[in-house]
């Protein structure tokens, strides 16, 4: 996804990029690549992509199709007790001498919950297939997100 | 409630074969989104509202095109 170029459009027509449903930063990302600036990648649940013209569903630019981040969510809030849970991800990457880092702290309970994350990554210029060097394909960057809910009235489920 | 803060120091772009440098030395971006969901208020049985703030900054550097390949520009006056 971070090395996806200005033609690689979904049937070469602009498609509309979605974060949990919402149109975030399709106004100012504007089929720029990467699609990364707008998101870590650590803190995706899936993709979905839906191919083929569907303004029809979702409105304007959704000319080539659509491409909706799911990030990751909480699941604590319609537990009766406290709950936490936390995890590290690091992951090096020779081919361009990259790492990556992420942690994430999750936890609540009795209708609220939160997840907390932070990453960072640092990848220089990576290899080819024939062990030359791509210049200008380095990418630096840290992320950090807070996510959180709250349930005013109690569920029964 | 969801706060997002994504910040690259350096992202190269890999404009062109042989180009000197080319890469974005800043290219933040921060996203601040509350929703609220709501089941059997009065008239209606759900409700869902969303609003949401993204902020962008960027600033790019580097020498676009090739030495090796230069474009030729052609101007041509009718």
């Amino acid at each position: 996804m971070e090395r996806e170029s200005h033609d690689q459009r979904i049937n070469s027509r602009p498609d509309l990029v979605l974060i949990d449903g919402d149109r975030e930063s399709n106004n100012i990302w504007r089929q720029w690549a990467p699609i990364t600036p707008i998101i870590d990648m650590g803190e995706i649940e899936r993709i979905e992509v839906v191919k083929g013209p569907s303004s029809v569903l979702y409105g304007t630019d959704a000319l080539g199709g659509v491409i909706n981040i799911i990030t990751k969510t909480p699941d604590f809030a319609l537990k009766d007790e406290w709950a936490f849970n936390n995890g590290a991800t690091g992951i090096y990457s020779s081919v361009d001498e990259g790492w990556y880092g992420r942690y994430r702290l999750s936890g609540g309970g009795h209708g609220f919950d939160f997840m907390l994350g932070a990453s960072g990554r640092d990848n220089d210029n990576y290899e080819d297939g024939s062990g030359n060097e791509v210049n200008n394909s380095q990418f630096k960057n840290q992320a950090f997100d807070f996510k959180s809910h709250y349930y005013f009235t109690q569920i029964i489920l | 409630m969801e706060i997002r803060d994504n910040e690259i120091d350096d992202m190269g772009v890999t404009f062109k074969p042989n180009s000197p440098y080319f890469h974005f030395t800043e290219y933040d971006n921060q996203t601040y989104k509350l929703a609220y969901d709501g089941k059997n208020i009065g008239f209606f049985d759900s409700i869902h509202s969303n609003v949401f703030y993204t902020e962008q900054e960027r600033s790019v550097e580097g020498k676009a095109f090739s030495d090796d390949q230069p474009i030729m520009w052609v101007f041509c006056m009718h």
